[in-house]
């Protein structure tokens, strides 16, 4: 049974289904040079040059939405920039939230939805308050899908629990299928061979290439590269050496802030001579705030590990101030050579 | 000291060997890691892997331990070292300690015990040795009964959210006396084995209400006489229906008989006119507070845990960890019990007046006394006796 029609591909270019579609059209990229894409081509560069849609990306046009997302996957490949297939996949994930959220059709929407988070998903159609509740999911699903969500908000302890399911207003379920469309697009850019661009499309590939590096990058997608105060301390473990309680404290602020699980910090621990998981998880679970004062503490700063002696900076350290900033600026440096060379 | 180790060794090998038929291994005992402590040198022993059920009760009357552990987890090979194993799971575990109940004075019978001079005096304030003024001292607890049944309601509360919000069945559960102070529940088998350590941070937060937001009954977008028609009612889902539950009990003094939802919105409208929004948030965070399950979330939020086995005895009291079949009729410190009425003479140090298996005990302060088995073992345990005739 088709449940999407072509306006629902148009609407939701990142879906499998239009990979179909479009191969059915039989296009190159040297037929988008030919001047019946001009409407194509124009949309394409909107999509290219903005680093948040303009509200006219936010509305549809059935006629170049889906040709126009093809060619920008592909020119944003060509110019390697790792951190505009972050931005675009974000912009594209917002944008198809915005169409999910005023989407008419709920069988389209349940499909959708269903296709992307690749769980069971229940309809419901229940009133509390004034709160209307079109979907249930498993907690355990639930839980995974909101792992990244930081605010208390999504917390299973503020939603409506029952049964082993979590039940979600339209919007948050949309939510949660927002992160999916995201990671798609990116991992779809990521994996796409490199393109050759035609002459006359060159250009696209450039308006790419030129735009400004955002000031922060997004953080899980760069190599992790440790400052040298950190890999002192990874290398010191690794060979079996005893810690001092700073060193130790330092390196456990430093992983969890990197996203390190308590279980993986203690196991780390493990190859030190002293090692007592008792104590171990006691102290890192103390400065995770999970103990005591329920405070987490923050990563010391380069002064303080100076003052520490546990500083070790060198030329790569730049002007840095926290060790947390080491990688940011060293990615950064990289990226600015390689557009220079 | 060795005596008393000796003789509580002893005491408990025999219990081991009298009971070893009654003594079921855990399930897929194969995968979990056994620990045991030692009473003399007292010893944790860890990463052990026993095969099958004779292999358990073998090491019970060979070893006699002063206590007896599994991992609620389950290993590819539980005897390799932690960060070496293979992680396949875990049962959720949850504990229900006296310490960490609402603390009301008879629910515990509470003493102190001075490190530096010896001295066991009554609870006190100001933290300090009467005697000597040392602040090493230590505070003992010995259940009441009043305390251990208001447990039990707090284990059923618990049972009743596991089923009723997380989907588990009472076949997937199984609840036991600690022990000591308190109760344990384990899922078995359910779905929520695989569940990371996540999982159960969120199912721990869940439980005890732990960054409960108020807002979401007392939303700031509307006023009170609006909330009045959108304020969760009794029969809501999950915690909601839970707050609107003890709203209406506690609170209007409805005995919630009649759940007919104009004749509640009326109650409520009413209500709602007497009070500001302010009182109203205080009441809601004291039921908040009033009806999260308190468990010891450190237990429930750790996938490698080990867990005192059942039917063992516990080290500290020389009581059994005991499953619960029917939970209304099940008092620990009568079915839980171990020991005989066999008299044994001791000596105590100090001990309150309490109750043993329906029998008043106590107090007494420095002297030497004959006392039925039961009696002997379990304040020889808590350190308050010494034995004087060994068995
Ligand atoms: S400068 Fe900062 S980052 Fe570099 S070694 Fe010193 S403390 Fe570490
Ligand atoms: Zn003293």
């Amino acid at each position: 049974m088709q449940i999407l029609g072509e306006e629902d591909l148009v609407k939701y270019p990142f879906l499998e289904e239009t990979k179909e579609y479009i191969a059915k059209l039989g296009l190159t990229l040297n037929d988008f040079v030919s001047n019946e894409f001009e409407k194509v081509i124009r949309r394409c560069e909107l999509r290219l040059m903005s680093s948040r849609y303009p509200p006219e990306l936010y509305t549809l046009d059935k006629d170049t939405d889906l040709l126009s997302f093809i060619l920008a996957l592909i020119i944003i490949k060509a110019s390697q920039r790792e951190d505009v297939f972050t931005r675009f996949a974000f912009n594209e994930a917002n944008r198809a939230e915005h169409f999910l959220k005023t989407e008419e059709n709920k069988r389209v929407l349940t499909y959708i939805l269903k296709r992307l988070l690749n769980i069971n998903i229940l309809e419901v159609d229940d009133f509390i308050g004034n709160s209307h509740y079109e979907y249930a999911i498993h907690v355990k699903d639930y839980i995974k899908l909101s792992s990244s969500l930081k605010s208390i908000h999504w917390k299973i302890v503020n939603k409506i629990v029952y049964n082993g399911l979590v039940y979600l207003k339209r919007r948050e379920i949309i939510r949660l299928a927002r992160d999916k469309i995201y990671q798609e697009i990116y991992k779809r850019i990521k994996d796409a061979p490199t393109p050759v661009v035609p002459q006359n499309l060159q250009y696209l590939v450039d308006i790419v290439k030129n735009r400004p590096l955002p000031k922060r990058l997004a953080k899980n997608l760069v190599p992790t590269v440790d400052p040298p105060c950190v890999t002192q301390i990874l290398d010191k473990i690794k060979a079996g050496k005893n810690l001092s309680h700073y060193e130790r404290f330092f390196i456990t602020t430093f992983l969890l802030k990197r996203g390190k699980t308590i279980d993986e910090i203690i196991s780390l621990f493990s190859f030190s001579p002293d090692f007592n998981e008792k104590i171990a998880r006691y102290q890192v679970e103390h400065i995770a705030g999970l103990r005591g004062g329920r405070k987490q503490y923050n990563v010391p700063d380069c002064k303080t590990l100076f003052s520490q002696s546990l500083c070790y900076k060198n030329e790569s350290c730049d002007n840095i101030s926290h060790p947390l900033n080491y990688k940011l600026k060293k990615v950064e440096k990289l990226w600015r050579e390689e557009k220079t060379s | 000291m060795e005596r008393r180790e000796d003789f509580l060794r002893k005491i408990f090998r025999k219990y081991y060997y009298e009971n070893v038929h009654k003594i079921q291994a855990p399930q897929r005992l194969s995968e979990r890691e056994i620990g045991y402590l030692t009473f003399y040198p007292e010893k944790m022993i860890r990463h052990i892997n026993l095969k099958s059920e004779g292999e358990l009760r073998a090491l019970l009357i060979h070893e006699a331990p002063k206590s007896v552990y599994y991992s609620s987890a389950y290993y590819d090979d539980p005897s390799a070292p932690i960060n070496a194993r293979i992680w396949k799971g875990a049962d959720l575990v949850f504990d229900i300690d006296l310490d960490h109940l609402m603390v009301k004075e008879d629910y515990m019978i509470s003493f102190t015990l001075c490190n530096s001079c010896k001295l066991y005096f009554p609870k006190n304030e100001n933290k300090r040795c009467p005697a000597c003024g040392s602040e090493k001292i230590k505070v003992i607890s010995i259940p009441t009964k009043k305390g251990l049944e208001y447990g039990k309601e707090e284990i059923v509360r618990l049972m009743d959210i596991l089923i009723e919000d997380f989907g588990i069945s009472k076949k997937e559960m199984k609840i036991y006396f600690s022990g000591k102070r308190g109760y344990h529940l384990t899922v078995e088998n359910s779905l929520y084995e695989d569940a990371d350590q996540n999982f159960r941070m969120e199912l721990s937060d869940y439980l005890t209400l732990n960054g409960f937001k108020i807002s979401n009954i007392l939303n700031q977008e509307y006023t009170l006489n609006e909330l009045s028609q959108l304020f969760p009612l009794p029969y809501e889902k999950g915690w909601l229906g839970r707050v609107s539950k003890s709203f209406f009990k506690d609170i209007l003094n409805d005995p919630l008989q009649n759940l007919n939802e104009n004749y509640l919105r009326d109650m409520l409208q009413k209500y709602f006119l007497t009070i500001t929004r302010k009182e109203l948030q205080s009441i809601l965070e004291k039921i908040v507070d009033k009806i999260k399950i308190r468990i010891d979330t450190n237990v429930t939020t750790d996938i490698h845990r080990i867990f005192r086995m059942p039917e063992t005895l516990h080290g500290e009291t020389g009581f059994i960890k005991k499953e619960i079949t029917i939970i209304e009729s099940f008092y620990p410190l009568v079915d839980a019990i171990a020991f005989t009425q066999e008299p044994i003479k001791v000596y105590v140090h100090y001990a309150p007046k309490f109750e043993l298996n329906e029998q008043v005990f106590g107090p007494y302060k420095n002297q030497e006394i004959i006392l039925p088995e039961m009696t002997a073992v379990f304040l020889t345990c808590m350190g308050l006796a010494e034995p004087l005739d060994c068995p």
